[in-house]
Order: C-alpha cells, then structure tokens, then sequence
C-alpha cells in the first residue's frame, strides 16, 4: 500500500499533501524504502540523503498541521542531477575530481524548489561532468524497463530513477540531449525550458552557450509546475532572460484543436528505426484525431547541428574544466578525459566557425516555424539498447551509440528553442518510445499543451516497468 | 548663397533648399564633386570616387523631385560609403591591395535601402585595411579636416573625413571597438554605432560578426536619425538583424530631455581624461542639465579590463573570416593586418569563449549600472586626436601612451550591444573637437537621439565647420 504512493504524480503528491491526507513522512518514507530496495540494482544514486530527507519531510508535517503557508511543491520528495549544488551536501557532478567538494550555497534551481516546500531524498547519477560516459568508478545506471539496456544520459540517474518512483521529479541538465534523451529511454517526461529560462547558477557548466537546466518527470503537468517553480530571471546567472514567467500549468488542459504542428516527416524517418517510425506515425494519427493541423516542414540537417554542437561544447567544456584537466587529470575518467584534452585543440577560429554555422541552423529553424506554433518529430531514433553496444542497427546502417542518440535533440540545443519529450509507445522489444514537441523560444506553454493533450489521449505515461513489482 | 556653400549644409538643410526650390540635387552633388575635385587628394579620404555616375544619378533625383516624387530627405543628398561596403558594379577593396579589381554583383542591404530613398553615391571611403586597426601603406594615411597631419580616427577615417570637410553629408561606416564613434569624435561629427542586430550587415565585409555594427556619420543628430531610419530594419539576408518595427527616430528626437533621468560617468572612468576632455564634457552635461535632464552619477563597470576579451573575440572572428584568403595570398595583406591576423592562430577556443563569457557578465553588470536612469554619458574620447602616426602624445605636461586609451571608451558597447553615439562637443586648446558619447538600453536609439538632439540645441557645435583647406 504505501509503496504505491510512489507511482502517484507529483501533482497528486503535492495536492493531498496540501489537503493534508498525506503525510510527507509517509511519502518521503515510501520512496526511501523503495530506493533502497531499487536503487542499488538500477545504479541510478551516487548519494541518498534519508535521514535529512525524514527530519524535513517532518518539519514540513509540522508546517501542515500548523497551518502554516506551504509551498507549492511542499512536502514533495524529489532528486537532483548530481551537478546541481545543494549546500552541505557533496556535490561531485559524477567525478572523482569534485568528490568531498561540499558547496556552501545552492544552486539557484535548488534554492527555488527547497523554498517551494521540495524534499530532497537524492542527488543521482550522471555522466562525469554530463560529458559522454560515466566514470568507470561509479559504473552505468540501468534502465527500469530493462536492467540490462541504458538509461541514456546524461542525466542517467535523474530518467531511471523517475522512472521507476524513487522521487516525483528530478532536475537533469540538457546541453545536447542530455534531459530528453534518457527521458525517451526510460519512458518518462523531460523538459528542456528555453536557453536563458532557467538559472544555470550553480549548476557544474559543461557548454555554457547550450547548458539548459529543466525537469524529468512521470506527466506533463508535473515538469510544468516544477518549471514555475525554477524558471525566471537570476542576476546570479547573466544568460537568464528578464522575462515574465507565465503560469506553465494555465491553459495547459486546452488540447490541440487547430494548433499548427510541423512535421520533419522525411528527416524523421530516414533517421529512426522501422519500429520506432510505426509508432511515430500512430503518434501523428492521435494528434490529428485531437485536432492538430500537421504540416510536413524541413528543417536544418540533423546530423550537420550535431556536428556543430560538438565543436561548440568542445570548446566550453574545455574552458569550464580547464584546471580539473590542469590540475588533476588522472582523476578524471578516460573518455571524458579525452573530449576535454581535444576541447585545446580546438582552434578560436574553428569555434567561431561553429558558433556562425549556428546562426545560419537557427535563422532556418525560425523560418521553418514562421507559419506554426510548434513541431512534433521523435524523440529518440530506437529506443535503449544493451549497455555494452557500441553500435545499433538503423534502417540496415549500423550506427555508433553516441552520435546516434542525440540526432533528434541537438538541434533544439543549437536553436535554443524549448522542448519536451513524452512517452508515446514501446518497441517490441518492450522498450519505451518517445514523441518531442518544439516550441517557439520563450514559448513552453504551446509545447506542454500539446504534449498535455497527447499524454491525455493515450495510456503510455501510465506505464510502469515491470522491476517496480 | 555660393554653390559651394551648399556643402557645408546639414543633409537635412540640403534636403530642406532642394524642396524649397534653392538648389537642385544636381547642384547639390555637383558642389560635393567640385569640392571633392579641390580637396580630395589632400584629405585621402577616397579610394574611388564615382563622378559620372554620380552626376547621372543627381540628375535623375532631380527630375524625380521636380515631378513630386519624393523619396525622403536621403532625395538627391550626395553621400559615400565606407569602402567595405558593396557596391554592385562599383570596385570595393576593404582598404586591401588583396581586392584591387573586385566588383561586387549585389549592393549591400544598406546601400540598397539607401539607393531606393534616393541617396546619390558620391564616392567609396578610405578605411583601415578590412577595418582592423591600421591602413593599408599603399593606400596611406587620411587627414583630419580641422587640423592637417592630424588622425582622423579610424577604422571609418575616409568617411568622418570626407563628411567632416563637406564633401559629402553623411557616410556609412562599420564599428567594431568604435571604428564609426572615434573617427567621428576626432573629427568633430556625429557617429552612430546602433543596437547590434538593428541594421543589416549583409554586404559589408565583416571583421568581427558578434561585435559589428554599420552606421552613419553625419554633422548633427537629425542628420544621422534620417540616415538611419533608412538603413534600419530586419533584413532576411542577414539573420542577426531583429525583427523589431523601427521608429521614425526623426519625428522622436525633439521630444527634449525635460525630467530624463541621464547618467554621469563617475571619476574612475574619467581619470585617463584630458583636462580639455573634463571641461568640455563637464560642459555638455551642464548643457544636458539646462535642458531639464536630471543628471545622476553612474558607476559604470571597468573599461580598461576590455581590450583582452574585445580583442580575442575580434582576432578569432576575423581569422575565421580572412583564413582561406591569408592561406592562399599573404602578401595580399597589409603587415599590420598580416600580424594580427596572424595571433589568431594561437588562439583557442577556450580563450575565446573565456573571452565571450567575460562579456556575458558585463552584459548583465552595464544593465545593472542603468537601472534608474535612461542613459549615460561621458567623453568620447579621452584626450581627442592626435599627430599621425603619434604612438605617444603630451597631454596636460604627461607623455600619454596612446594605443591603451583609443578605442577605451568605446569598445564596451560592441561587447554589451548597446546604442552608442559621439556628437561634437567642443573644442581643446590647440582647436581640435572634443566630443561626448551618449549610450542607452538596447534598441532606445530613440532616447539616445533625443539627448543628441538637447545638446546639439545647448550647446551649438554641430555649426562648426574646420576650416576651408584652400
């Protein structure tokens, strides 16, 4: 019985925890005994925090019975992707290089959720500095749907472990795909708000151009209400825009009825495997039933924006890791290693090139969207795949896991533009399959609405992996 | 009234004795081509001067006129362009010897605008190699029409040149760390470094894309606001530019400055001034003040800790730029250009990004500092200009390094995006201008030209003209 307060959505959590019919000691209690029981098997916590999770969960009781004001995530345990700085608590962003490094002051996303009543219980996994591969030392976070298969990354352990109810929400980061992609894997929703929506203080940068902070979680209307919670200007962060922060969730429930929604249709397909295009397709049928008016659209080459994402987070990364691959290379893992050593040998020029290259995709994706109000395209190209393949067949074409992956989502890192993933089916095999909305900037309230209305058309965010039983 | 007399007129009083019926456009050209004929060489601030075509053209404004039609003030007004700016079928070089003999097809998006509003290209200006900090030696030095011998400023030294001695009313210039705003302050004009992303790029060769700006340089305010509410405006052809409607800045600027908040650069930043440069602009705010501003002391961040990052994100985007060219042609290149092209090479993208995200910072600190007023003011230069090819000048009984202090007041807003423009605001002891730059919030050119405007009205030195050169 109370395990399964773990599958409710946050919203529910937080709504009857206002109600005061949940206690969030019962709450917070049922998802650290889940976590114990899971979490060690899906890899996906570098650090729970129980005991400072129940001593809060019971002072947040108090505030309940006192009557006292209450946030509006209060009561709500949740995680943060383990590059978020949480005051007192180690922060390592999955690197032995910060290991014992214990921030004195949060991260601005972190500061906002705590003020809003949240209860942290973990800082979960993620690729060392959110750059390509964990550490060898902390080892891979498994997918819930299957243990055997990843989790994506790199907010790995922020996907897996929404996904199988170890906390309501998780902040990850997104600077290529990295809150999108393991959302898709694990048959989650996860949000990347517009670039300059989101502070980023505080939070271990990896591209500073294309970092974007936003949440994963199991509705859509959860990642919305957390992203009221975070979103909005911080003079701690010079990038966040000044911008007035709408209500996320307002109008959320309006469907799609004549909503505009743009197609890559041919770019999609050729890019994703038969399965996952067959569910692609259906997914377009139950938006046209809802009443969406698809329209088939080009957009820039996927494959060119990873190309240029690359050679932009190259160079920012290697300028945000400067020392730690000055100072203490040996600490940091082999791969990561490499792609900071090749971020120096990037020339100024070779960025510039990037960075103009970008202005071109984004002016196309602008025009691309000049008639519509946001486009729908797949989230992932396959679906997870075992953790040790290198490659996955695509259309015939074997293709390495990692350029492979974030075909779908680099581009919006490029454009900036917001951009939500959803769960939409599974492949044969079991495995989930993901629908990406892409809205205009600055304009998140299109894309939850529409990805709302799908979510609310079909079973599939109902969904639990079997491992939860 | 003499015919030569027509050139040392305001574009807006050309404009004003054309529709009046007292000269025609081809009066009006043919005085700045006569002009040019006698004062041309001893300036050298063309490279290429259009005359035919250009009395063609002022013949056919004129007819136009004549008919009623009317495309505007730029109607018949002779102007010359920067010469990294296109021209189709009319040879532009960038200030190299690398594009001797090269026509562009295509006009620039600015030109073409200008062209359809009736302006008449009179000639193609003089500039620093590719705009980057040095002329090319075949082509020489330009000279300051108040004082020969002396700078003009660059990288826009034929344009602030050429308009400051009448021969033509406005020029088009491109600024990177104030190549339109040093050239007009030295030169005693108006210069206009827009809002980055306010008006187009397309066709003007580029030095540096996240820091250029193109703009005018006029005589006065009114002048310049006419030029750019032509140029102005989103241009597909050039994906920076905003989509923003543009005001009719002419029709804004002589709201005044009654009860404007302005702010005064506070002592840190005016330390390196000349005491000719505190005078006078301790004068224009005074100005300001009577004009009914409220003046309020601004700190401002630290402009001397900005030649690094404008430099880095200067050198790599011109290097990206000019890297297939310089590969394959070296000796194309000037060897001041040459060189610094050439400390790209050693520059990573780590420092370039280091570079771009100082910026970001004082984006965000600039936006800070003016919350609470409209705008902020403060010298336009330093000390003003100086001998050609001085390295270090005496100023108030010092020997001054000069290459610290030029583009110091400047470049900062290249680097934040702001509106930024010099207007003519005195003079120093030995009679060359002072001048003072006026800086609002992004895309408020309009504010930025109503404080242009009051001290224009206070203080009177736009009616200077230098003296005739023979």
């Amino acid at each position: 019985m109370t395990d399964s307060l773990c599958d409710l959505t946050l919203v529910e959590v937080a709504a009857r925890v206002r109600e005061g019919d949940l206690s969030p000691v019962e709450v917070t209690q049922a998802v650290l005994d889940r976590a114990a029981r899971l979490a060690p098997r899906l890899n996906c916590f570098l650090a729970t925090v129980g005991e400072a999770a129940l001593r809060r969960a019971e002072a947040c009781a108090r505030a309940v019975r006192e009557g006292r004001p209450l946030g509006p995530l209060h009561g709500v345990p949740i995680t943060l992707k383990d590059n978020v700085a949480t005051a007192g608590i180690e922060t390592t962003a999955g690197s032995p290089t910060l290991a014992g490094s214990v921030p004195k002051t949060s991260a601005t996303v972190w500061r906002r959720l705590e003020e809003a009543g949240a209860v942290l219980v973990a800082k979960a996994h993620l690729y060392e500095f959110a750059y390509g591969s964990a550490h060898p030392a902390l080892g891979d976070t498994r997918n819930p749907w299957n243990v055997a298969c990843v989790s994506g990354g790199s907010s790995s352990g922020s996907a897996s472990s929404v996904a199988a109810g170890l906390g309501f929400a998780s902040i990850g980061s997104d600077t290529g795909g990295s809150i999108r992609v393991p959302a898709s894997l694990c048959g989650i929703v996860g949000l990347k708000p517009t670039y300059g929506r989101v502070s980023r203080a505080g939070i271990v940068p990896l591209g500073y151009s294309l970092d974007v902070a936003g949440p994963l979680t199991r509705s859509v209307t959860d990642a919305a209400l957390i992203l009221e919670v975070i979103a909005g200007h911080d003079a701690a962060d010079p990038m966040t825009a000044r911008r007035t922060v709408p209500s996320f969730r307002e109008g959320i429930e309006d469907g799609v009825r004549g909503l505009r929604l743009g197609v890559p249709r041919r770019q999609s397909l050729e890019l994703c495997t038969p399965d996952v295009a067959k569910v692609f397709a259906e997914s377009l049928a139950v938006l046209e039933t809802e009443g969406a008016v698809l329209r088939d659209v080009t957009l820039p080459d996927f494959l060119a924006a990873q190309t240029i994402v690359d050679v932009l987070i190259s160079g920012e990364a290697a300028e945000a890791h400067y020392h730690h691959v000055k100072n203490t290379p040996e600490k940091i893992g082999p791969v990561v290693r490499g792609r900071l050593e090749r971020g120096y040998m990037i020339s100024a020029a070779d960025y510039v090139r990037a960075q103009r290259a970008r202005r071109r995709f984004i002016a196309e994706v602008r025009a691309a969207m000049s008639e519509l109000e946001a486009l729908v395209l797949p989230g992932h190209p396959t679906g997870t795949y075992p953790l040790d393949v290198g490659s996955v067949l695509v259309n015939g074409q074997p293709v390495l896991v990692h350029p492979l992956t974030s075909r779908f989502t680099r581009l919006f890192s490029l454009s900036g533009d917001p951009a939500i993933v959803v769960p939409c089916g599974f492949t044969p095999q079991g495995m989930p399959v993901s629908l990406q909305f892409v809205g205009r900037a600055f304009d998140e309230r299109t894309i939850l609405r529409a990805a709302r209305a799908y979510e609310r058309a079909t079973p599939w965010h109902t969904m639990r992996p079997p491992l939860v039983d | 009234m003499s015919r030569d007399d027509l050139c040392d007129l305001s574009l807006m009083d050309a404009a004003a004795a054309m529709r009046a019926g007292e000269a025609s456009a081809v009066d009006v050209v043919g005085a700045a081509l006569d002009r040019t004929e006698r004062d041309g060489k001893a300036l050298n601030c063309y490279l290429h001067v259009v005359a035919e075509a250009a009395m063609a053209d002022a013949k056919a404004r004129a007819e136009e006129l004549a008919d009623g039609r009317d495309r505007g003030p730029l109607h018949g007004i002779p102007v010359s362009l920067k010469d990294n700016v296109w021209t189709a079928g009319i040879p532009t070089t960038g200030g190299s010897v690398s594009r001797i003999g090269w026509i562009p097809k295509e006009d620039a998006t600015l030109w073409a605008r200008m062209k359809r509003a009736g302006a008449v290209l009179v000639a193609k200006a003089h500039l620093y190699e590719f705009a980057y900090g040095a002329v090319n030696p075949t082509f020489g030095h330009a000279t300051n029409p108040w004082k020969p011998g002396y700078e003009t400023g660059g990288s826009s030294n034929g344009s602030a040149s050429s308009v400051a001695a009448g021969l033509c009313h406005a020029s088009i210039g491109s600024d990177t760390s104030g190549s339109i705003r040093g050239p007009a302050a030295y030169c005693g004009l108006v210069g206009v470094k827009a809002t980055y992303g306010l008006v187009s790029r397309h066709g003007v060769i580029p030095l540096s894309y996240t820091l250029d700006a193109a703009g005018p340089l006029t005589r006065t305010v009114t002048d310049a606001a006419a030029v750019l509410r032509v140029i102005a405006g989103y241009d597909p052809l050039d994906p920076t530019t905003s989509r923003r409607e543009v005001p009719d800045y002419v029709a804004a600027l002589e709201g005044g400055v009654r009860g404007m908040r302005i702010g005064m650069v506070t002592e840190e930043t005016l330390a390196v001034c000349s005491r000719d440069a505190r005078r006078t602009f301790a004068d224009a705010v005074e100005g300001l003040r009577r004009e009914g501003a409220v003046i309020v002391p601004v700190r401002i961040p630290d402009m001397m800790r900005l030649w690094g990052p404008s430099d880095v994100i200067t050198t790599a985007e011109a290097l990206e730029y000019h890297r297939d060219a310089l590969a394959r042609n070296p000796e194309g290149y000037g060897p001041a250009v040459r060189a610094r092209l050439g400390r790209g090479f050693y520059m990573s993208a780590l420092d370039y990004v280091r570079a771009q995200r100082v910026r970001a910072r004082l984006i965000a600190d600039m936006d800070a500092a003016m919350e609470g007023v409209s705008a902020v003011v403060m010298p336009g230069h330093p000390v003003g200009s100086h001998p050609i090819g001085a390295k270090f000048m005496e100023v108030d009984g010092k020997e001054v390094e000069l290459a610290p202090i030029s583009g110091l007041y400047t470049r900062m807003f290249n680097l934040t995006g702001q509106p930024a423009m010099t207007v003519a605001a005195g003079f120093n002891t030995t009679g060359l201008p002072m001048s003072m730059q006026i800086v609002a919030r992004p895309f408020d050119e309009v504010t930025m030209f109503r404080i242009g405007r009051a001290h224009e009205r206070a203080g009177g030195w736009h009616e200077r003209r230098p003296p005739r050169l023979s």
